[in-house]
């Protein structure tokens, strides 16, 4: 550790926090819902990782750029105020009344702002990496495209029903990839 | 597209990092350039030139000439 210079220090811990965040809260859901169902497993490896991802970008803030650390503080406030949201609605019991619909949507507002703040962090970035998210997006876009029209084929055939959120997740898994790609052809 | 970007950085005694804070970019688009892995836009060109006081052709040519 003393070898370390305070860039990769910094970047080590913000590592081991984000694992233990993970590990933590994978093994804290996995009690609460268990036994799990094709759905609790789903909630069990992806839900911990909004929180790992807070909290490395947490620790990783002092080493970022003035304007990417503005956009982090925005993202960080944004998905605290989900997390935060989505645990209230566990907490209170909602009414009978029509308006229940628009009470469990309140937690997207926050997701909104999110979105926003991700197309600033877009626009600010410089050509090249524009250009490398943008290919990220469509790769994304098309894969889950037709990732959900091969499993609707399934579907009618006998596969087994799977949440809405997998198709979330999927896009995201696929921009990771689109991502991975794109940079590497840069690179 | 072939470049001569690494050769007028050295000559400057500018790091990548140096002239991508002079032309408002990242390292890695810096990098990409010099490698020849990107092509920069017609306005970041012309950014690049204005700055090493050369015009676009003195320091990019197509792959095809």
């Amino acid at each position: 550790m003393k070898a370390m210079n305070p860039k990769a220090k910094t970047y080590f811990w913000s590592a081991l926090a984000a694992v233990l965040t993970y590990v933590l809260l994978a093994i804290e859901l996995y009690r609460e819902l268990h036994p799990l169902t094709n759905k609790g497993y789903l909630t069990v490896f992806l839900f911990p990782l909004g929180p790992a991802v807070l909290v490395s970008t947490a620790i990783n803030l002092k080493l970022m750029k003035p304007k990417f650390k503005k956009y982090n503080q925005r993202m960080i406030l944004g998905l605290v105020a989900y997390i935060l949201g989505i645990d209230l609605l566990h907490h209170i019991s909602l009414p009978a009344a029509p308006y229940k619909y628009l009470l469990v949507l309140l937690p997207i507002l926050p997701l909104i702002y999110i979105c926003f703040t991700i197309i600033r962090v877009v626009a600010d970035l410089d050509e090249m990496w524009q250009k490398i998210h943008l290919e990220a997006m469509a790769f994304s876009g098309i894969a889950t495209g037709f990732t959900c029209i091969s499993y609707d084929f399934l579907y009618d055939v006998g596969a087994p029903k799977l949440s809405l959120e997998a198709g979330f997740f999927l896009m995201w898994i696929y921009y990771f990839i689109g991502l991975f790609f794109s940079r590497r052809r840069c690179r | 597209m072939k470049n001569k970007l690494r050769e007028l950085r050295a000559a400057k005694e500018w790091s990548q990092s140096d002239l991508a804070d002079k032309l408002d970019v990242s390292r890695q688009t810096v990098n990409a350039i010099e490698t020849e892995k990107y092509d920069p836009s017609l306005p970041l060109a012309f950014k690049i030139a204005k700055l090493f006081k050369k015009s676009i052709e003195e320091i990019f040519e197509s792959s095809e000439d």
